[in-house]
C-alpha cells in the first residue's frame, strides 16, 4: 500500500470501561461464566425517546461508538460507512424467529426482523449524521473489519473519498452462546479471563463490543498510521511469515523495527501455535501483548486489537494485563497486529505512530 | 458467469423462460412454511438432493440450500475450470442476506437446547453470513482475498462493486463475485410483517402493484483485469463499466419519495464509466414491484432521463426478488441483454403509476444494438447500488 | 372511554418501545404520525400488530392503518366499533 492512511479517533464500547477514554482501566472486569459482555453507555444524553425506540442494545451501542469516533475526529459528515459484523443484531434475529413461532407465521412486528439486517446499523449512523454516501456492510467472520478497513483505504488511495468511518459491531446472547458452546468454541471449564493463558484447553471465552474509527488521507491530529494490512485464509505458517514479512519489507522495515506485536492469542490449544511461531521469530526488545483476556474472543475482536494498537501507540504504555512477553525497547513506534478467527481467518495490521 | 434462479440451472433455462415470457413465480414447493398456500414465490425447483446430484461433484454433499444454489452458478461461471486450474490469486465476493437461515430455522431449536447435541457442526453453524461462503471457496480451491457482503438488497451488487475495486487497485487479477439466498420463513415472515409481499404474481411499475414475491437464486461472474485478458487471451463477455453505491439518509425501510438515493447511484454509475444518460440503451430496474420502490425508481428515471427515456423493465417478475442474489441474477441477464442483443419485458403489466407515469418494455426486444445497461439494486436502510455494463 | 384512551396509550408505549414516556404526554386530539408524535411507516405496522393482538382487528392494508392510527381519539373509536376483543 503505497498511501499512508491516518487513523483520526478509535472510540469504543466493550466489557472493559473504555467508552471516551483512550486508556484500559487499571481494575479489569472479570467474568465467572466465560462471556465477557458489553458495558452498556448511558444513552440518554445522545438519544430522545423516539429514536431510540426501535433500537437493540447492539444497535445503541454501535451507534453511540460511531457518534463518538466521529465527534473526536472532528469529521461531520464521513464520506464513506463501512463496518462489519460477524452476526449483526443477534437479538433481534432470535427475537424474530422466536415470533415466527409464536404466533405461527401470523401478524409479526416488523422492527426485529428490519434490525435483524446486518446493514441497519448503517444506515442507522447514515440517518443520525444525515449523510449520503458510500455504506456497506462486510459479514464474514475474522474478514468482517478488515475488508471494512479494506474498502476504505482502496478507495482513500483512488481518491473516491478523503475519510471513511469504519467500524465493528457484534454481541453474544444466552442462545448464541449455547449453539457456539456446542460447537466448541469456548472453553468447557470455567476459566478466569486473567488465567485463559495459564490453562491447556481447547476453546476460549466469548466477548463482545462495538469499535469505530475514523480515517483518513490528511495526517493532522491522527493516532496513528495504517501502513498496511494482509489477509490469509487458512494458511499455513510459512504464508504467515511470508506476508509479515513482506508487510515489512513494503515499508522497508524488518523485524528489528517491530516494537509491540499485538497478538490475538485466545487460549484455545489448537489454534493458538500461529501466534507461537510469530512470537518466536519477534526479537528481545519487542514487547507481545494480548487483549482476548481482555475483550473476549468474537468475530471482530480486532476492533478492540486496533483500539488497543491506537492507545498504545498514542500513550506509549502498554497495560499489565495485556503485556504478554516484555520487550526491552521503551518506546513505541512500529506495532504489528496479528489476529485469527479459529484459524479460519488471518489479519497482520502494521501501524506506525 | 453462471445462475440459478426459479427458471431453473444454468443461461439457457433462463433465457429461453425469459424470451418465452414464462415466470418462474408459483405455489413454492420446498419451503415449509404456511404462507406458501397464499403467498407465490420464486423457488429453485428442485429439492436440496437433487441439487447436490445434479452437480456432479465428488466430495462430501455441503450443508445449506444457499450452497447447493450456489455451487451450480459458480461452476457455470468457472466454466468448469478444474481446482488446480484456478488462478490461485483469484477473489471471491460473496453476498448473502441471512446466510444459512432456511435450514437453520428448522432446526434451530434443537441449536439452542444446550441438552441436546449438533449433528451436523457445519449445518450447525451456518447462520454465520462466512460459513456458506468458505463450503464455496474450500469446494473450489479458492485462497486469497475472500469475504461476504450484506447490505440487504444490494448485497450482490455491491460485492462485484467491491471484487472491480481489488482488482484495479491491483490487489488481484481475477475475481467471481455475486450472491446467493434461499427462500427462509425467517425472510418471508419479515417481507410479510412489512406488508409488501403481493399475493398475485408481482406488477412492477403499474399503478395497482401491490408488492413484490420473493425468490430465490444465486448468480456469480467472472471480473477479470484487462492485463489479465491479455494473457489468457480469453474473450470478455462485457465490460463493467460503471458503479456506485449511494445509500441515502431518509428512512430506515423506505426511499425518499421522489427516489434521490436511486438518482445518485445511477448518476454515479454513469459519471465513473464516462458516459452521458443519453449513451444508456436499456435499464434492468430494481423494480420490486413496492408501493415505495417503483415510484421512487420512476421518479429517479424521470428525473435522469427526462424526454430521453431509454427501454427499462424489471425480471423480478420472472425471479422473484432474490434478494441478496438479485444484484448478481440481473447483472447476468444485463450481460445476455448485451451479448443477444435482447430485452426481456416486464409481465402482468396494466397502467402506468399515475403519479409518475413511465412505461417499462412489456414485450421482448431484438435488434436494438445495446450498448451500454443499468442495472439497479436498492435495498432497507437506504442502500442503493447501480451497475453498469457496457458491449465490448 | 377516558380510561379506555389511557390503557391505549399505554399499549401503545409498550408496543413501540417509547421507554420513559407517559401516558399522559401523548395528546388524544394530536396526530400520532408526522408533527405529532412523530411515528413512521414501521410505527404504523407495530400498531397493526397492536390491534389483532389486542383488540382482533385485521387490517391488512397499511394505507387503511393510516387513517385509523390518525390521533387516539380516531383510534379509540375505530377500536370501540370494531373489537373483536
Amino acid at each position: 500500500m503505497k498511501d499512508i492512511i491516518y487513523m483520526k479517533s478509535a472510540s469504543a464500547v466493550c466489557a472493559q470501561d473504555i467508552f471516551r477514554k483512550d486508556t484500559i482501566p487499571d481494575t479489569l472486569a472479570t467474568t465467572g461464566n466465560n462471556v465477557l459482555n458489553l458495558l452498556e453507555p448511558d444513552y440518554r444524553q445522545y438519544f430522545s425517546i423516539m429514536q431510540l425506540r426501535r433500537m437493540s442494545k447492539l444497535t445503541k451501542a454501535g451507534l453511540v461508538t460511531a457518534i463518538e469516533a466521529l465527534r473526536q475526529s472532528g469529521i461531520e459528515k464521513p464520506e464513506a460507512i463501512i463496518t462489519g459484523t460477524g452476526k449483526g443484531s443477534l437479538t433481534d434475529t432470535e427475537k424474530f424467529l422466536k415470533s415466527i413461532d409464536e404466533f405461527e407465521e401470523g401478524t409479526l412486528n416488523p422492527s426485529p426482523f428490519i434490525q435483524s439486517t446486518y446493514n441497519s446499523l448503517n444506515g442507522l449512523i447514515g440517518l443520525h449524521h444525515d449523510v449520503d454516501c458510500y455504506n456497506t456492510t462486510y459479514v464474514h467472520r475474522g474478514f468482517s473489519l478488515e475488508h471494512a478497513i479494506l474498502d476504505a483505504i482502496l478507495q482513500i488511495r483512488e481518491h473516491q473519498i478523503s475519510n471513511a468511518l469504519v467500524g465493528s459491531f457484534e454481541e453474544i446472547t444466552t442462545q448464541h452462546f449455547t449453539i457456539k458452546h456446542k460447537l466448541g468454541y469456548w472453553r468447557k471449564e470455567k476459566v478466569a479471563p486473567e488465567s485463559l493463558f495459564n490453562t491447556d484447553a481447547s476453546g476460549s471465552i466469548a466477548g463482545e463490543g462495538t469499535f469505530f474509527f475514523t480515517l483518513s488521507a490528511a495526517p493532522e491530529n491522527s493516532l496513528a498510521e495504517i501502513r498496511g494490512l494482509r489477509l490469509l485464509f487458512e494458511p499455513d505458517h510459512e504464508a504467515v511469515a511470508a506476508a509479515m514479512k513482506s508487510l515489512l519489507t513494503e515499508n522497508q522495515l524488518t523485524i528489528e523495527d517491530v516494537d509491540v506485536v499485538v497478538s490475538g492469542r485466545n487460549g484455545d490449544n489448537r489454534f493458538d501455535h500461529y501466534y507461537d511461531a510469530l512470537e518466536s521469530v519477534s526479537l528481545n526488545h519487542t514487547h507481545i501483548t494480548t487483549f482476548k483476556n481482555i475483550s473476549g474472543e468474537f468475530d471482530t475482536a480486532s476492533g478492540f486489537a486496533l483500539w488497543m494498537a491506537a492507545s498504545i501507540l498514542k500513550n506509549q504504555e502498554i497495560h499489565p494485563q495485556a503485556l504478554y512477553r516484555k520487550g526491552t525497547t521503551s518506546t513505541f513506534r512500529h506495532l504489528l497486529i496479528y489476529n485469527h478467527f479459529y484459524g479460519e481467518q488471518h489479519a497482520l495490521y502494521l501501524l506506525k505512530k | 458467469m453462471g445462475i440459478v434462479s426459479a427458471l431453473g440451472i444454468g443461461i439457457e433455462a433462463n433465457r429461453s423462460a425469459l424470451l418465452a415470457k414464462r415466470s418462474g413465480i408459483g405455489q413454492a414447493r420446498w419451503l415449509q412454511s404456511r404462507l406458501t398456500e397464499r403467498l407465490p414465490l420464486g423457488e429453485v425447483p428442485f429439492s436440496n438432493d437433487a441439487l447436490w446430484s445434479a452437480a456432479g461433484l465428488q466430495q462430501h454433499q455441503p450443508a445449506g440450500r444457499q450452497v447447493l444454489l450456489a455451487l451450480h452458478a459458480m461452476k457455470a461461471a468457472l466454466g468448469g475450470i478444474k481446482a488446480a486450474d484456478i488462478d490461485p490469486q483469484m477473489g471471491f465476493i460473496n453476498a448473502t442476506s441471512v446466510g444459512g437461515m432456511s435450514d437453520v430455522e428448522n432446526i434451530y431449536s434443537n441449536l439452542i437446547d444446550p441438552a441436546k447435541p449438533i449433528l451436523n457442526n457445519e449445518l450447525g453453524d451456518s447462520l454465520d453470513c462466512s460459513q456458506g461462503t468458505e463450503s464455496l471457496a474450500r469446494i473450489f480451491g479458492l485462497k486469497s482475498y475472500i469475504t461476504t457482503i450484506s447490505t440487504a438488497c444490494s448485497s450482490s451488487a455491491n460485492a462485484i462493486m467491491y471484487a472491480a475495486r481489488l482488482i484495479s487497485n491491483g490487489l488481484i487479477d481475477s475475481a467471481v463475485c455475486g450472491g446467493t439466498d434461499t427462500l427462509a420463513r425467517f425472510t418471508l415472515n419479515g417481507f410479510n410483517s412489512l406488508k409488501n409481499v403481493d399475493a398475485q404474481p408481482c406488477r412492477p411499475f403499474d399503478e395497482n402493484r401491490n408488492g413484490l414475491n420473493l425468490g430465490e437464486g444465486a448468480a456469480y461472474l467472472v471480473l477479470e483485469s484487462e492485463q489479465q485478458l491479455k494473457r489468457s487471451g480469453r474473450q470478455p463477455l462485457a465490460l463493467l463499466s460503471g458503479f456506485c453505491n449511494y445509500n441515502e439518509a431518509f428512512h430506515p425501510t423506505a426511499p425518499s419519495p421522489e427516489g434521490l438515493g436511486a438518482l445518485a447511484a445511477m448518476q454515479g454509475a454513469i459519471k465513473k464509466a464516462g458516459l452521458h444518460p443519453d449513451d444508456i440503451s436499456y435499464v434492468n430496474a430494481h423494480g420490486t414491484a413496492t408501493l415505495n420502490n417503483d415510484i421512487a425508481e420512476a421518479m429517479a428515471l424521470q428525473k435522469l432521463f427526462g424526454e430521453n427515456m431509454p427501454a427499462f423493465s424489471s425480471t423480478k417478475c420472472y425471479t422473484g426478488h432474490t434478494l441478496a442474489a438479485a444484484g448478481a441474477i440481473e447483472a447476468v441477464f444485463s450481460v445476455l441483454n448485451l451479448q443477444e442483443d435482447e430485452i426481456y419485458p416486464v409481465l402482468n403489466f396494466g397502467q402506468p403509476i399515475a403519479a409518475a407515469p413511465v412505461v417499462p418494455v412489456t414485450e421482448v426486444h431484438t435488434g436494438k444494438g445495446l450498448k451500454h445497461i443499468l442495472s439497479n439494486s436498492f435495498g432497507f436502510g437506504g442502500n442503493n447500488a447501480s451497475l453498469l455494463f457496457s458491449k465490448v | 372511554m377516558e380510561d379506555f384512551k389511557r390503557s391505549l396509550k399505554s399499549q401503545i408505549i409498550e408496543a413501540l418501545n417509547l421507554q420513559g414516556m407517559e401516558p399522559e404526554e401523548i395528546d388524544d386530539a394530536a396526530p400520532l404520525f408526522g408533527e405529532g408524535l412523530g411515528l413512521d411507516s414501521i410505527d404504523s405496522l407495530e400498531l397493526i400488530v397492536l390491534m389483532e393482538r389486542h383488540y382482533g382487528i385485521k387490517i391488512e392494508d397499511p394505507r387503511e392503518g393510516r387513517r385509523v392510527f390518525e390521533s387516539i381519539n380516531v383510534m379509540a373509536d375505530y377500536i370501540q366499533a370494531n373489537r373483536k376483543k
